[in-house]
């Protein structure tokens, strides 16, 4: 297991290297524009360049890249070109935020497909009949409508609910907890569609398996028959999309940050991107890629603790 | 004293706009319709209120050193409660006295002399003097920061230990107007003795404290009310909060639910607003239309042509741009200078009827029937749906208009660098004295290939040592010039528009932003 764990992380880390050192190439490319639209257009010749020279802009950007590395080593992803803050304290505001969110979005997401899946693939009939067309219909709404829907009647019709907002969890968990219903139901909606017919269509292929029909002859407690034996087998698969569908969940989150006003991660990226400000975006660019290998090495650890077959290949 | 004057810019409505480029330096004061009262404050006095203002606003400030700061868009107006200001500049452009009480030129308008009112301090207890005025003076004009070309090759004197001189190397009328905006901000000289706090503790003398417990970076700014302020009665609020929101949809749930007071909408939500209870407050404070940057004919030959610059303001029904693309939320004028500044002329308004036979004939008398080739700078969520139309009109006179996506980050810097010919854009129309230095003059930003005209420059030379009271004559003198010869064609002021609940209003902006002062309650 170790050994299969060293490998994720070997791999990870080339993974890592690769993409951070290609968006540093593309982003740094142009840094003397990017000062250029900080400093406005009264900013002299004069200025640019004793910008661009303060930042290290005018040095090659394979050089750049190399210090910028150094610094990562250290723990310091540099200084916004547009706060001044550093672009770590940024992220340890921001990264909770969006983290309750893909956290919670996940927790959620798993155990109502789960349940919705199993009860499916067990019951059959009209009940799975029922919820496969509001599977249906749930995985073709995007998920800003259902935001909007949500907000108009849970926080503006019905005012339950905080329209806009976040809470940090060290404040006040309760009003944390509120701040998140109407985002995280707007997420989750979709997503537990999707992996609800994913979970149902496993369960019902591993139900239908020889060893199902000897656990059954045997008297084996149909209980135990669904969750312990057919349900394990069933959630590679199902794990599968929910590791995949994590790594949407990154770019759903921004489009849900906006929309509520949470202080997350998105909605900082958009600002950063748009300012032109370089190490924010960077910054972003390896919360991101480590969020995504950390959910990749995870889903695959998960599988292989549950699956035996799957260390082994 | 200088009282009453009568700065101008226009207004800009860069909304959504140049934002968070932060390049836009064109701010705005705009005069409401009504005209201000010249002195005296805004709505935000009279009451003495007593609660929360809270508002939603698109974007955040970078931070709280002074030298960053600009004064265009919500960025311009989340300093205010901390940093006072030396002057007042107010919607209708006049500029009054605020923490410097007195303010005079000298006879040719080349030193200015600011005496500053006694007793006032910073939160962190040192004076408000002379030194410290010129410590944020020369800070702004040394920062770097977008707008510190307001205070280009100005030099700061101490005289006494309450008075300052500035002395600048030319007449230049908007110096005042920029003394009630960033320029004119007043920090103590403590603030650079620790560079880790300079962007998070801010030290000013400002209406309000910046409360850092309760802000959040990013998303919420608090403000308390500052006990020591001199001024607070033109304050209505004790407590006010900026909420982060860059997305509309955002903005009106939150004003929806109550947990904003008020925001900025786009003129595509005007009516979702309405609709769910809010009152609207709107403003002619921004022009949009097409900007000649080639009218000596450098790049485009068929520029320097009045007869082209005539016919291509007569090919634009500028009636049916206000339904069409403002449902109805504008107003149509032909001219750079928009309702409330003294410099507008309504009978100059529809001084180009839209009229494709006789622009045609115009085009042909030039020799140019078959039209030209040009480019336009088209940006995303900017102006796409003024290029559009550009385009559309443009094609009626054989003028074949070819649109270049540019990234918004990029639009003004190769704009002003004099890339594009003409461009399609929307800027404040208040104070106007910006609309002239920026837009008009040989050397302003927005006049990238300098330029000039004899007649013009006569003008221009009367407007900038014109005392404020004689000047409303001269900027309609330039009105009239800059209409006749089509140096723009202008298709008129969208409003400006800002949603409030029933309790809290806002009586001016300058541009797309209210001073902090023009909050108050619903009479």
């Amino acid at each position: 297991m170790l050994m299969f764990i060293g490998r994720k992380l070997a791999a990870g880390l080339v993974l890592f290297i690769a993409v951070t050192f290609v968006t540093f190439l593309l982003v740094f490319s142009n840094g003397e524009e990017s000062v250029r639209n900080n400093l406005g257009e009264l900013a002299t010749e004069d200025q640019i360049a004793q910008r661009v020279n303060e930042l290290n802009l005018d040095q090659p950007v394979l050089v750049q890249y190399v210090k910028w590395l150094g610094s990562l080593l250290t723990g310091s992803l540099g200084r916004s070109f547009n706060s001044g803050e550093t672009v770590t304290s940024i992220l340890a505001t921001r990264i909770p935020v969006t983290l309750s969110i893909i956290f919670l979005a996940l927790l959620v997401t798993s155990v109502l497909s789960i349940a919705v899946g199993v009860v499916s693939a067990v019951k059959g009939g009209w009940v799975d009949r029922s919820l496969q067309f509001l599977a249906g219909g749930a995985a073709a709404l995007p998920s800003f409508l259902v935001a909007i829907a949500l907000t108009f009647l849970f926080a503006i019709a019905l005012p339950i609910f905080p329209a806009t907002g976040y809470v940090p969890f060290g404040e006040d968990p309760g009003r944390w907890a509120t701040s998140l219903v109407l985002p995280i139901a707007a997420l989750v909606i979709h997503m537990v569609a999707n992996s609800a017919q994913q979970f149902r269509g496993a369960m019902v292929d591993a139900l239908k398996q020889d060893y199902i029909r000897t656990l059954r002859s045997r008297g084996v407690p149909e209980r135990a028959v669904v969750l312990r034996h057919a349900l394990r087998n069933a959630a590679a698969p199902g794990l599968t999309i929910l590791s995949v569908q994590t790594i949407g969940l990154v770019g759903g989150a921004v489009l849900i940050e906006q929309i509520f006003a949470l202080p997350g991660v998105g909605q900082f990226t958009i600002r950063a991107a748009i300012a032109g400000d370089l190490p924010s975006v960077m910054g972003v660019v390896v919360f991101g890629t480590l969020l995504v290998l950390v959910v990749n090495i995870l889903a695959d650890v998960v599988n292989a603790w549950i699956n035996p077959r799957v260390r082994l290949s | 004293m200088l009282r009453n004057r009568r700065a101008t810019a226009r207004g800009r409505r860069g909304a959504v706009g140049l934002i968070v480029t932060g390049t836009l330096v064109l701010t705005a004061c705009g005069g409401t319709s009504g005209g201000g009262s010249g002195s005296g404050s805004g709505s935000g006095s009279g009451e003495t209120g007593d609660g929360v203002l809270t508002l939603g606003l698109e974007n955040t400030l970078p931070g709280w050193d002074w030298r960053k700061q600009i004064t265009a868009g919500h960025v311009g107006l989340e300093w205010r409660p901390v940093y006072d200001t030396l002057l007042r500049t107010n919607p209708d452009g006049t500029v009054e006295p605020n923490a410097a009480e007195e303010f005079s030129y000298n006879e040719d308008k080349t030193v200015l002399t600011l005496k500053l009112r006694d007793g006032m301090t910073f939160t962190d207890g040192k004076p408000v003097n002379a030194e410290a005025a010129k410590f944020s003076l020369e800070g702004f004009r040394d920062g770097g920061g977008v707008d510190s070309g307001r205070l280009r090759g100005i030099t700061v004197d101490v005289v006494d230990d309450m008075t300052i001189t500035l002395t600048l190397p030319a007449p230049n009328p908007g110096l005042v107007s920029q003394l009630g905006a960033s320029a004119g901000q007043l920090v103590s000289p403590a603030t650079l003795d620790n560079p880790a706090t300079l962007d998070t503790q801010p030290i000013g003398s400002g209406p309000y404290i910046y409360n850092t417990a309760e802000s959040v970076v990013g998303s919420k700014f608090v403000f308390d009310r500052n006990p020591d302020y001199w001024n607070p009665d033109d304050f209505a609020y004790d407590k006010i909060e900026f909420m982060v929101m860059p997305d509309e949809t955002a903005q009106l749930n939150a004003l929806a639910s109550g947990q904003i007071d008020g925001a900025e909408l786009s003129l595509a939500s005007v009516q979702q607003a309405e609709s769910s209870g809010s009152h609207v407050e709107t403003f002619p404070n921004v022009w949009s239309g097409i900007y000649f940057t080639d009218r000596a004919g450098t790049q485009i030959p068929a520029l320097a042509d009045v007869r082209v610059r005539q016919a291509i303001n007569m090919v634009f029904d500028r009636d049916a741009i206000v339904q069409a693309i403002w449902n109805g939320h504008g107003t149509a004028n032909a001219s750079i200078f928009g309702p409330g500044t003294s410099g507008y002329d309504e009978d100059l308004t529809d001084h180009y009827e839209y009229d494709v036979e006789a622009a045609k004939q115009l085009m042909e008398d030039a020799g140019y029937a078959d039209g030209f080739d040009v480019t336009l700078p088209e940006v995303e969520n900017y102006n796409q749906e003024y290029t559009a139309i550009t385009v559309q009109q443009l094609a009626e006179l054989n003028i074949r208009a070819t649109p270049v996506s540019i990234p918004r980050q990029e639009s003004i810097p190769r704009i002003v660098g004099g890339e594009f010919p003409m461009f399609v854009y929307k800027l404040p129309v208040n104070p106007e004295v910006e609309q002239v230095t920026n837009y008009v003059r040989p050397q302003g930003s927005f006049n990238p290939l300098h330029n000039e005209d004899p007649a013009l420059n006569d003008l221009l030379a009367q407007w900038a040592v014109a005392d404020p009271d004689e000047a409303g004559d001269i900027y309609q003198q330039i009105n009239e010039f800059l209409v006749e010869n089509a140096w723009f064609a202008p298709f008129g002021n969208p409003d400006v528009t800002w949603a409030f609940n029933d309790t809290v209003t806002v009586s001016g902006t300058i541009g797309t932003t209210p001073p902090l002062y023009a909050f108050g309650p619903m009479e």
